[in-house]
């Protein structure tokens, strides 16, 4: 890996099959995150972002499959490895933060025990080490007493506590790159705004690099360096935080920051969703035509390719 | 300005606590799980007030007091004048009927073996409201018309639609029996953005056309910006502070009020490198509540008289109410 891309994904396609109909999740994405950056992909519930951060880490089962495309990691192109292999890198060097952090935990080991286990499976150090190792890693996601609350398990925390742990377990093997899946999805506000500092100050500490994926624009606004707007599978628009979220180009990310209510300046009286606009037009052109106040008839037939807008800004739109 | 509009709903000083039974070694122990301590409110025919808390706070747990899920320990609730627990004076079946309550998830509220038609269909048979002059699809059709949900939808399963379609599905439910007062215990939380834009809007086009009486409980300020005329926040079981929308989010009189506001994360604040200012600690548990004001050990105006005694919930200027000793401090 010469060119500081921790992640290179070229033309992923992911496609489910039920009851003999084919639906294609992910359909032709590609994105790359350079080392040390926190790229944001944000879409709408049900575009396919959760399936995306899956494929990439090659954990797509039935009825999905990966039929297309590269996920390069450092370089090695992860749905080409062994499964041997790949689990040599999962929960290692590229490890995931879910949104329900007590599914990601073992209910019948204290939280200490867990944590001394991913830093003894990928550093040659004795129980003693781990354990302080572990402590420190409380510390620094903000969990009070880790010394008393390591003995405690995953159930005796709140949920903010428990994704802070699951945080801790994501770093605790110094990865090369962490894929975050919507982390603050359950979480009550105060307890995000806390989640969201921790993670901004990781990020300023070991400069991780992060694939924060999130229904909230809002969310990714706070620390994504880069962001990609996602609908049924496809980028939309993708560029730097300040471009994309200063001059949004597709009808869609516009769509996106419009409906989110603002808490800052007047009232509007109505908020603005996505409504249908148009008759579905299923198998042509562009994906998001049936929601699009721009389009014409082009839009119907031709899917549009990525458009470069700006530095480093594409756009996936005829106009 | 005082406000021209009746109460509809009038809840009096209503405490609801739960019993947690612990067995241990030597004794069984009940400690009381505290959800609310002593409510009062007022909420105004037509208008649309915001319960704002977050976990723990007891505001599921009113929800579920007002439509009469839960009876309380002490203290009553009054819709149109009426005591909603005395069975005497509130006929119940019109009761349930003007209240409806919208619950939080969508997916798990409606049945996946039934059609979207069929679970409208089976508001309108039970309420015995099946109009003899138009067929029960017919009014299915009106419902659906109303929620702007596309009639094809009648036949379909809940599978086939996202969590914002659920939703407005079951307002359609709610709207069958139209009710006065429809009360959202977190509606919109799981839904995304543009689904949340959409419920909110909808709610706010069947209160204007219905005189709808709209209280939306959530944890999230951002919901409540637009629509709500007035804002409750809760903690803890109390409510801390009571007040016009413009009021409360441009000059708020409660610290845990300013630190809800302070958490919401906000494109400006991202874009100009803002961090959200946390709140430090955790909600304590309702069961061993901390001393005097119950805010205290996570406040940062916090002093002596705050942790010895617990201050009354009182008005500070015309319509805005607040529970803090330090009020005058909160920026």
């Amino acid at each position: 890996m010469d060119n500081g891309l921790i992640l290179e994904v070229k033309n992923l396609r992911t496609y489910f099959t039920t009851e003999g109909k084919i639906k294609k999740v992910v359909d032709g994405l590609s994105l790359s995150i350079k080392k040390g950056k926190v790229m944001g992909l944000v879409g709408v519930s049900g575009t396919g972002k959760s399936v995306i951060g899956m494929s990439i880490l090659n954990l797509i089962s039935k009825p999905g499959q990966i039929v297309g495309g590269e996920v390069l990691f450092k370089g090695k192109d992860l749905l080409k490895l062994h499964e041997r292999d790949l689990q040599r890198i999962r929960g290692s060097d590229l490890t995931l933060v879910s949104q329900d952090p007590y599914t990601s935990m073992d209910p019948l080991y204290t939280v200490g025990n867990q944590l001394v286990e991913v830093i003894r499976a990928h550093e040659a150090v004795s129980k003693k080490e781990a354990k302080e190792k572990a402590i420190e890693l409380l510390t620094i996601v903000g969990i009070p007493d880790p010394e008393r609350r390591m003995l405690n398990f995953p159930h005796q925390f709140s949920g903010g506590m428990q994704q802070r742990i699951v945080i801790a377990m994501a770093i605790a093997s110094n990865p090369s790159l962490i894929i975050l899946d919507d982390p603050t999805r359950s979480l009550d506000v105060t307890i995000q705004a806390q989640i969201l500092s921790v993670l901004s100050q990781l990020q300023l500490r070991i400069n991780t690099t992060m694939l924060l994926i999130s229904a909230s624009v809002q969310v990714v606004a706070q620390f994504a360096d880069d962001v990609m707007a996602i609908f049924r599978g496809r980028c939309m628009e993708v560029g730097p935080k300040q471009s994309v979220f200063k001059a949004p180009c597709h009808p869609y990310t516009r769509s996106l920051f419009e409906a989110v209510p603002s808490i800052e300046g007047e009232r509007v009286n109505r908020l603005k969703g996505l409504d249908v606009l148009h008759e579905e037009n299923y198998a042509e052109g562009c994906v998001f035509y049936t929601y699009c106040n721009r389009a014409q008839e082009k839009c119907v037939e031709v899917s549009p390719d990525l458009v470069q807008v700006g530095e480093n800004h594409f756009c996936a739109c005829h106009f | 300005m005082t406000d021209a509009r009746k109460p509809i709903l009038e809840i009096r000083d209503v405490y609801k606590y739960y019993d947690l039974k612990t067995l241990t070694f030597f004794s069984r122990v009940v400690e009381k799980v505290k959800a609310v301590r002593g409510v009062t409110l007022k909420i105004l025919e037509g208008e649309t007030i915001g319960l704002v808390g977050e976990s723990g706070c007891g505001k599921s747990t009113l929800s579920r007091l007002i439509v009469k899920l839960e009876f309380p320990l002490s203290g009553t609730v009054l819709f149109q004048g009426k005591d909603i627990f005395d069975s005497s004076e509130v006929d119940q079946k019109l009761f349930h009927k003007s209240i409806q309550l919208l619950f939080q998830n969508p997916f798990t509220t409606l049945s996946p073996q039934m059609t979207i038609g069929d679970h409208i269909a089976d508001v309108l048979t039970i309420h015995h409201l099946v109009d003899g002059k138009t067929s029960i699809r017919k009014q299915v059709f009106g419902l659906l018309d109303l929620v702007g949900i596309p009639r094809t939808a009648y036949d379909s399963y809940p599978e086939n639609f996202s969590g914002g379609a659920l939703q407005m599905v079951n307002i359609a439910r709610a709207m069958a029996c139209t009710p006065k007062l429809i009360i959202s215990d977190e509606g919109v939380s799981i839904l995304d953005v543009s689904d949340q834009a959409r419920i909110l809007n909808l709610l706010q086009n069947l209160r204007e056309k219905f005189q709808l009486t709209c209280i939306i409980v959530t944890h999230d300020l951002s919901v409540v910006r637009h629509i709500c005329e007035r804002i409750a926040v809760m903690y803890l079981g109390k409510i801390v502070e009571l007040g016009q929308n413009d009021e409360i989010f441009s000059t708020p009189a409660h610290p845990y009020t300013r630190s809800l506001i302070d958490s919401i994360p906000t494109i400006r604040r991202g874009l100009e490198g803002i961090m959200v200012a946390p709140l430090k600690g955790e909600v304590p548990s309702p069961i061993n509540l901390p001393s005097g004001c119950t805010f205290h050990p996570r406040c940062p105006l916090a002093t002596d008289v705050c942790r010895e005694k617990e201050p009354g919930f009182g008005e500070i200027n015309e319509g805005h109410s607040t529970a803090c000793h330090h009020w005058k401090e909160v920026r």
